[in-house]
């Protein structure tokens, strides 16, 4: 016998297969999945075993119950819906994407072949998800969605009373509702979602307006009140403009409405405030100076350029000093002019010269300090990209003002959590995602599984990732208000 | 007519989304199905010649499955390459279906050519068909021998490996299935007898 022998001789192609059938490759990945939730379904008797152990046994019926109906929501069929209500952390498993979702976190889901709608009523959840999955995740019925396919991301959705001052007037109440629809004023709860990339490209479309967001970055959307007229992130100039004129518009109107609601008349303010006496105290010793909103504001950031020798300490947390911002100009003891330091301010805003109207605007806040004056700070230090400064005064604004504002910084790459950051001025953020998910202890501590991110301390430090029993230790530097993301294929 | 089959190499898989695959990235899995189910569903189609073909569609989802969980641990510097080594796994499975007892005695009927014109596609069909009974007449031993040669172009060396039969075994029941083949389609075509003797000269 030899290995060259001549083949038979004839065209043995005219035996032709057919070509393979269609859906091949779904059947495979379904059954290898299939197989991997089998393996899980092994491991859930034991974890059964425990609550029975450790809740007894009356709970270990309400328990199994529970359990159940986890077990009946993870391990849904390809297709399916259903409600997760997390009453503590756990894990939620929708096929090939999964989801550690926080304490009282409610997500509602729908599966439909490799498209998975999510709606995340409240909490956060941090999802992985699957580069077969296209996951499309309405947060709190905002009109906002997140849309992602093989990536890690992290959504946070908090619902927001916007605050109510129950001595508004109801002209008050009217003038500000129709002048931005529905108004703050009157308007029920609203969704603040926060979305960090870990991993892969997400896109956040938001009143029409679609953002792609890079890993190692995070997004604050916050919707505006009037349902048709949304602040949009990444809006148009002329819409932001428009906007931020109705804002100024509007901060004025409120800052007047409630000079005159707390001290209608007062004729003479003494400016000098004893540091010992906290603020709002004056009046029921017999003085006029009143700061209406010491407590509802909670102001307590300092202010960023503040100096000893300023005649007027718009925050007066260092030297005790409080000014009521909106007390009438005619009451004030001042040498400068406020107004004209704004109005200059406001021109060099106008032309593009964002840090110069900066400066300006810091002059005319020592000068006289006011809420507008302080929005346009905000704005100004966003469009100069100075985060300090934008945190600073980000922290004075009221949450509704924040709210509404939020996107001229967000405009110039400049998160909520920067600001956040910046306005406390002692942590930074860091972001650690590994490939293939590990444990992570950061200075030693364990803070989960990757990917994760958390706040830190500025200065170095060191990030450990352990798997099967393998540690791989990385150093990092995290510098306040920056996010620093560790990214490690293990 | 040409003496042997026109087998179509498959492109490898990039080394990245191998690479991928292997890291357990379900994009990557799909392409490398995408990418290697025509050969692997037309070996397990042969090598079910005949019997029970209503698996096949099965036994290439299960090959692959077999593929992916193996994939991680396979050395791409080893000495097979990656569409060997698949083909190797879809002859495991489709020889281990044969063997099942239950399979026993089932015998698929014949396509029959269609229509009676005698024009050369008519006469392609009624090759096409002798060659599909002559295929399903071997024992599942030669067969698997014969189409990993004669269809796939595998060195003696990986069908051994494959098969786990020494070299010698191969190249033996290789001998014997193309004799096999030869009576087969000489009794089944008439006319075929002096066409074979033209190609083994």
């Amino acid at each position: 016998m030899t290995d060259d022998e001549s083949p038979i001789g004839i065209d043995l192609e005219a035996w032709a297969p057919p070509a393979p059938p269609r859906g091949i490759a779904d059947g495979v990945i379904a059954r290898m999945q299939e197989s991997v939730r089998a393996a899980e379904l092994q491991a859930m008797p034991r974890s059964h075993r425990r609550w029975w152990i450790a809740g007894g046994v009356a709970a270990a019926a309400v328990a199994s119950v529970v359990v159940l109906g986890v077990w009946g929501v993870q391990r849904a069929p390809a297709n399916g819906s259903g409600t997760v209500v997390a009453e503590r952390p756990r894990h939620l498993e929708l096929g090939p994407t999964s989801a550690e979702l926080d304490a009282n976190a409610e997500v509602r889901w729908r599966r439909d072949g490799h498209r998975l709608a999510i709606e995340q009523v409240r909490g956060a959840a941090t999802w992985r998800i699957d580069d077969a999955d296209t996951v499309v995740i309405d947060a709190g019925a905002m009109g906002a969605s997140v849309e992602a396919t093989g990536a890690s991301l992290r959504v946070e959705v908090s619902m927001k009373q916007p605050e109510v001052r129950s001595d508004e007037g109801v002209e008050e109440r009217a003038r500000s509702a129709r002048m931005i629809g529905a108004s703050a004023l009157t308007a029920a709860a609203v969704a603040l979602v926060t979305v960090v990339v870990y991993e892969g490209r997400v896109k956040v479309t938001n009143g029409g307006q679609t953002i792609a967001l890079a890993p190692g970055t995070s997004y604050e959307v916050r919707p505006a009140y009037a349902p048709r007229e949304q602040l949009t992130v990444g809006a148009a100039p002329a819409q932001v403009s428009d906007l931020e004129e109705r804002v100024r518009i509007l901060e004025a109107q409120l800052a007047e409405q409630r000079a005159r609601t707390v001290d209608p008349a007062p004729d003479v303010v003494d400016k000098t405030v004893s540091p010992d006496k906290p603020a709002g105290t004056d009046k029921l010793e017999g003085k006029k100076q009143v700061d209406p909103f010491a407590r509802s504001r909670g102001d307590a950031v300092d202010s960023p350029d503040r100096s000893e020798d300023d005649v007027v300490d718009p925050f007066g947390s260092r030297t005790g000093s409080r000014v009521d911002p909106f007390s009438s100009p005619r009451t004030q003891k001042v040498t400068c002019d406020a107004e004209t330091l704004g109005v200059q301010g406001r021109d060099l805003y106008s032309a593009g010269s964002y840090a110069e109207a900066l400066v300006k605007y810091e002059q005319a806040i020592r000068c006289k300090p006011s809420r507008r004056l302080e929005l346009h700070a905000f704005m100004a230090a966003c469009n100069a990209k100075n985060v300090r400064k934008a945190g600073a005064y980000y922290a004075k604004l009221s949450p509704d003002t924040q709210q509404i504002v939020l996107s001229v910084c967000v405009r110039n790459n400049i998160s909520a959590r920067q600001l956040s950051a910046a306005s406390r001025g002692a942590t930074g953020r860091l972001s650690v995602a590994s490939t293939p998910v590990a444990r992570v202890a950061v200075d030693g501590v364990d803070v989960g599984k990757s990917p994760v991110a958390l706040d830190l301390a500025p200065g170095k430090h060191k990030v450990t990732f352990t798997i099967n029993g393998d540690r791989h230790t990385f150093s990092v530097t995290v510098e306040a208000g920056k996010t620093v993301t560790l990214r490690k294929q293990l | 007519m040409p003496a042997v089959a026109t087998v179509r190499k498959t492109e490898p898989l990039d080394e990245l989304t191998l690479r991928r695959a292997q890291r357990g990235e379900e994009r990557a899995w799909r392409a490398l199905i995408e990418r290697y189910q025509g050969p692997v569903h037309a070996l397990v189609w042969r090598l079910l010649a005949g019997r029970a073909r209503h698996r096949v569609e099965d036994l290439v989802q299960e090959t692959f499955v077999r593929v992916l969980r193996a994939l991680p641990e396979w050395n791409p510097a080893g000495s097979a390459s990656l569409q060997t080594w698949m083909l190797t796994i879809a002859a495991r499975v489709a020889l281990n279906e044969l063997r099942r007892p239950e399979m026993a005695g089932i015998v698929d009927e014949p396509a029959a050519p269609r229509g009676e014109r005698a024009d050369a596609s008519a006469e392609r069909q009624r090759l096409g068909a002798a060659i599909c009974a002559a295929v399903a007449a071997l024992p599942d031993a030669q067969r698997a021998v014969f189409v990993l040669r004669e269809y796939h172009e595998l060195e003696y060396d990986d069908i051994a490996s494959a098969l786990e039969l020494d070299l010698n075994t191969v190249k033996s029941r290789l001998s014997r299935a193309r004799s096999a083949m030869r009576a087969h389609l000489e009794a089944a075509l008439p006319g075929l007898r002096d066409e074979l003797g033209k190609g083994r000269t």
